[in-house]
């Protein structure tokens, strides 16, 4: 079941048009990999979804992008909304400059706990440390920190940061979250730990993810988009396409071919 | 521009290497037909010596896909061309191995020279070298059309090696003195049935190579039914594997 309606997204960066009429629909409670070259668009792709881009001067984005059935891009939608339903996770771990606790709690804080009914409301300081372990515990992080919190993020090893990350955009109780290439400042135990932890969060969420990674791509992914100088070349279930690419130029990239 | 260079010229290698194998597996094939059909004992040697250079090329070829594998993480069409080589080598190995049993089956038959024409063992013996040499070209010219078509001609096969179990038959009960030399035909027959099969199976892998696509098992089924004299246990169900049920996982 589609959760992410892509309808022919254009992205202009001034003259470069990095996102050339981009239109695909991304499954719900499934793992979406995007892979391609250096420079293809991966990036603007991703920070379409949660309307990141809205913060880069001279960055235009046309066309539909429609989250749970609401056109995300429409006049009236508010981007702060929208990325407390969408989380992302970028490539280097970037706590902020806060103990381990605050963190995780600072979303919360700041927008409130979404409630049954789907409102706001601001967190009591027990709600908050609940909300704290079970981001904590979700991100597979709890047992390595429980017992100091207080201390500072950059504490942490680069796993166990990114883990942080991720906690903090559990937080918010997101539906879906972005990752831009999660795992390339870390190392491979590192790396598989984040991994198992994608598999075991697409149970709750919906995930899409950035990885130059193609192996990567191949265990994690249900479905990879490939793209090629802002083109969408191919999409397809990852297994079929990391055996049979219907595409000449996705055969070339994935074999390493290319570049 | 192409990159992983070295990795394209382990490929290439790989491919050198299988045509080698399946090439000299094809030859010992022919050497052997020709030796039993033509009585020329002395090729005898020539058929051992292939199946130790084709049993030495299967080791080194195995080694060097499992290099590529741990070391290149083969994706896609390099992946089936891999996996493809890896199966074949051990066809090519089997067709070696019938050859060099055909020839060892020789010197039983030397006393009974005129039964090997008689029962049309030269005419299996002619179909089933071309089988080994289409499966081989096939393989070397990736051509699933050509390797597809190999399944019809094993059925040709089948149905020859059932005439000639019934003919062999026939002449041992009219004469005892025939029955070992008659036995010893019909293992000829048997080898060369199996190394029809064999070929059919590199088709098979051939298709998947080049097509990523798993052959219908209806499509490589034979008219399996053996001889008719003989109790064959029946075969079990044509369709219990294949590549449907891989994919209704
Ligand atoms: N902030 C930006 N300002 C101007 N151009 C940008 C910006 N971000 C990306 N681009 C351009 O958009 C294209 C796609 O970049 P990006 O999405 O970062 O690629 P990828 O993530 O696949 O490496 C590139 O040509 C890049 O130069
Ligand atoms: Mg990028």
């Amino acid at each position: 079941m589609p959760i992410i309606e892509i309808k022919d997204l254009n992205v202009h960066f001034g003259e470069n048009h990095a996102l050339k009429n981009v239109t695909m629909s991304l499954d719900k409670n499934q793992i979406t990999a995007i892979i391609g070259p250096s420079g293809c668009g991966k990036s603007t792709y991703i920070r379409c979804i949660n309307r990141m881009n809205d913060l880069i001067p001279g960055c235009k984005v046309e066309g539909e992008i429609v989250v749970d059935g609401s056109n995300i891009y429409a006049k009236d939608v508010d981007p702060v909304d929208i990325r407390k339903k969408i989380g992302m996770v970028f490539q280097k771990p970037n706590p902020f400059p806060k103990s381990i606790f605050e963190n995780v709690a600072y979303a919360p804080k700041i927008h409130g706990l979404v409630q049954k009914d789907g409102k706001s409301k601001k967190a009591t300081k027990n709600e908050l440390e609940e909300t704290v372990e079970w981001s904590l515990r979700r991100a597979a992080l709890w047992e390595e920190v429980k017992d100091r919190l207080g201390k500072s993020a950059y504490t942490l090893s680069g796993g166990q940061q990114q883990r942080l990350c991720i906690a903090r955009a559990l937080a918010i109780k997101p539906e879906i979250i972005l990752f831009d290439e999660p795992c390339s400042a870390l190392d491979p135990i590192a790396t598989a730990k984040i991994e198992d932890l994608l598999i075991d969060l697409k149970k709750d969420y919906t995930v899409v993810i950035v990885t130059h990674n193609m192996q990567q791509a191949a265990r994690v992914s249900d479905k990879t988009a490939y793209f090629y100088i802002g083109e969408l070349i191919e999409y397809g279930i990852t297994e079929q396409i990391f055996e049979k690419p219907t595409k000449e130029l996705t055969e070339k990239y994935i074999t390493g071919r290319m570049g | 521009m192409t990159s992983r260079i070295i990795f394209q010229n382990e490929l290439e290698t790989l491919n050198q290497d299988v045509s080698t194998m399946a090439t000299l597996a094809r030859e010992s094939v022919g050497k052997a037909v020709q030796c039993i059909v033509n009585h020329e004992p002395e090729l005898r040697e020539e058929v051992e010596r292939l199946d130790k250079e084709i049993y030495r090329l299967e080791q080194l070829i195995e080694k060097r896909c499992l290099d590529i594998i741990g070391l290149q993480t083969p994706v896609a069409g390099d992946l089936r061309t891999i996996s493809t080589c890896l199966k074949i080598i051990t066809d090519l190995d089997r067709i070696g191995r019938y050859a060099s049993d055909i020839v060892e089956v020789y010197d039983c038959l030397a006393s009974s020279n005129g039964l090997v024409r008689q029962v049309n063992i030269p005419n299996m013996a002619e179909l089933v070298t071309s089988m080994v040499e289409d499966a081989v070209k096939a393989f070397i010219e990736r051509d699933p059309e050509a390797a597809r078509e190999l399944f019809e001609r094993d059925d040709e096969i089948d149905r020859l090696y059932d005439t000639n179990f019934r003919a062999v038959l026939t002449y041992m009960m009219e004469n005892p003195h025939l029955i070992s030399s008659g036995i010893h035909l019909i293992l000829i027959a048997r080898y060369l049935e199996r190394i029809a099969d064999h070929s059919c199976n590199i088709g098979e892998r051939v298709v998947y190579m080049v097509t990523a696509e798993r052959m219908n098992p209806k499509e490589r089924k034979k008219d399996h039914k053996l001889n008719t004299m003989c109790e064959v246990p029946k075969e079990p169900d044509g369709d219990s594997y294949s590549a449907h049920e891989l994919e209704e996982k």
